[in-house]
C-alpha cells in the first residue's frame, strides 16, 4: 500500500487499488480501480480526470447492469443514488463463522432444544407412568407380573376385614378401654387392672414394680 | 426489514438462552461448597489422591461414644441390668408412652397384649408383656431387645434414642403394672374404684 502526499499526476493512468492519496492533484489522468483494497482519497483535486473500473470492480459494475436490465432498475438506481450521496453501501458481510450472521442457527438451536425437551418430558412421563402408577406391571406388554400374589399361596393370604379402617378404630378403642379403666385380671387371686395413669402414679410414688423371677 | 426481523429474533432467542443459563447457574448454587470435607488427602497414591481412609481400630464417630454399658447396652457386670440407669419421672413415663404408641403399639398393641393392628392383617402376634416371663424379665433385657431386636422384631437402635428406649421400658413396666396390680398394694382410692366395680356387677 503506497502513500502519496501532495503529489501531482498528469496525463497518466493511476492504479488506485489499496493506495493513499492525500492532497494530490490529478490532471487529465485515468483513475483505474481493479477491485483490490479500497483506496483513500483525501483533499485531492481532479482536473479533466476520468475513472475506469477493471477486473473484479468491472465485474461488479457489469453485475449491476445485469440486475438493472433484469428488472431491478429501481434497486440499482437506489444503490447509485446512495453512492452519489456519499452513503457507503452495506459493509461487507461478516465472516460466515460469526453466529450473528446466521440467525437461522439460533432457530435451529431452539428447535433442537425444543425437540430434546419434548423427548425428555415424554421419557419422564413414561417412567412416571411405569414405575409409579403401575409398579407391578410390565408396561412394554407381555404378561402382567404381580410378584407378591404369585409367590404367596392364596390359602395363606390373610382374610382382611371388609372395612379395615373401621376395624382398626374398633380394635384401638377396645384397647384404650382396657388401658384406661378399672377391672379384674384375676379376681380370685386379687389381681386387678388399673388405668395407666394410676400405674404412673404408683410408679412415681414407689418406683418401678419388681416381680419375682418365677410365678406371678 | 429483513435485518430488523433478524435482530428481533436474535434478542428474543438470546433472552431465552440467557434466562436458561441463569436458571442453570442458580440451580447450581448450593451449600455443597461449604460442607465439611477433606481439602487434602491424608496420603497420596501414585494415581489418585484419596480422602476416604479406613478408620483406625477403636475409632469412634463423633457423638457415638458408648462407654456406659448400663445406659447403652442394658448390662451391669455382665448381667442384664435390674435397675434403670435414669430416674423415672412423670416426663420420662409420658415420653415412653409417646414413643411406645408411635413405634411399639402397632405390633404389641396399645395395652401390651401383643394384639396390635398388624394382627388384623395376618401378621404373627408378638409376645404379650403380661406374662410371668416378661414381667420378671430385667429391664436391661427389655432395653436390649429394643436395641438389638428379637425374632421377627428388628433393631430400633437407629430409630429410637437410648434415652427414649429406657423411657419405653419404663412405660412397659407401667403397662405391666396396670394389667397386673395386686389389690392389697393399691392405694385406697383405687381399691374403692374396684369395690364400686364389684357392687355394680353384684
Amino acid at each position: 500500500m503506497a502513500r502519496y502526499e501532495k503529489q501531482s499526476f498528469t496525463n497518466q493512468e493511476v492504479i488506485l487499488d489499496g493506495n493513499q492519496y492525500i492532497g494530490c492533484v490529478f490532471n487529465r489522468c485515468v483513475l483505474v480501480f481493479s477491485g483490490g483494497g479500497l483506496p483513500t482519497l483525501e483533499r485531492c483535486t481532479f482536473n479533466s480526470t476520468r475513472i475506469q473500473l477493471d477486473g473484479a470492480a468491472q465485474e461488479t459494475l457489469s453485475y449491476l447492469g445485469i440486475l438493472s436490465k433484469a428488472g431491478l432498475y429501481a434497486n440499482v438506481g437506489g444503490v447509485v443514488t446512495n453512492i452519489k450521496k456519499g452513503v457507503l453501501p452495506i459493509p461487507s458481510r461478516p465472516q460466515p463463522c460469526d453466529p450473528r450472521d446466521t440467525g437461522s442457527n439460533y432457530r435451529q438451536l431452539g428447535a433442537v432444544a425444543g425437540v430434546l425437551a419434548v423427548i425428555t418430558l415424554v421419557l419422564i412421563a413414561a417412567l412416571w407412568y411405569g414405575f409409579l402408577y403401575h409398579p407391578n406391571q410390565n408396561i412394554l406388554g407381555g404378561e402382567i407380573q404381580r410378584p407378591l400374589e404369585a409367590q404367596i399361596p392364596l390359602e395363606l393370604m390373610p382374610v382382611l376385614p371388609d372395612n379395615l379402617a373401621a376395624a382398626y378404630d374398633t380394635h384401638l378403642d377396645n384397647q384404650s378401654v382396657t388401658l384406661d379403666s378399672y377391672g379384674w385380671t384375676d379376681e380370685e387371686n386379687g389381681i386387678a387392672r388399673i388405668p395407666i395413669e394410676a400405674a404412673f402414679e404408683i410408679i412415681l410414688e414407689d418406683g418401678p414394680p419388681i416381680w419375682p423371677a418365677s410365678g406371678g | 426489514m429483513l435485518t430488523n426481523e433478524r435482530h428481533t429474533g436474535f434478542s428474543a432467542i438470546r433472552s431465552l438462552l440467557i434466562l436458561v443459563m441463569a436458571v442453570l447457574v442458580i440451580a447450581g448454587c448450593s451449600n455443597m461448597e461449604e460442607q465439611p470435607k477433606l481439602d487434602e488427602p491424608y496420603q497420596s497414591s501414585q494415581t489418585f489422591g484419596r480422602a476416604a481412609r479406613e478408620l483406625l481400630p477403636e475409632a469412634v464417630p463423633v457423638g457415638f461414644e458408648r462407654a456406659d454399658d448400663h445406659f447403652y447396652a442394658g448390662i451391669v457386670d455382665g448381667e442384664w441390668a435390674a435397675e434403670f440407669p435414669i430416674e423415672i419421672t412423670a416426663e420420662v413415663l409420658a415420653q415412653g408412652q409417646k414413643r411406645y404408641n408411635e413405634f411399639c403399639s402397632v405390633c404389641h398393641g396399645l395395652d401390651g397384649y401383643g394384639e396390635g393392628v398388624i394382627s388384623l392383617e395376618g401378621f404373627p402376634q408378638p409376645a404379650s408383656y403380661h406374662t410371668d416371663l416378661l414381667r420378671s424379665a430385667p429391664v436391661g433385657y427389655l432395653y436390649a431387645v429394643i436395641t438389638e431386636g428379637r425374632g421377627t422384631m428388628f433393631s430400633y437402635a437407629s430409630r429410637i434414642e437410648p434415652s427414649d428406649r429406657w423411657a419405653i421400658v419404663a412405660y412397659i413396666r407401667a403397662l405391666q403394672l396396670s394389667q397386673n396390680a395386686p389389690v392389697e398394694s393399691l392405694p385406697e382410692d383405687a381399691q374403692d374404684e374396684l369395690a364400686v366395680l364389684d357392687q355394680g356387677q353384684g
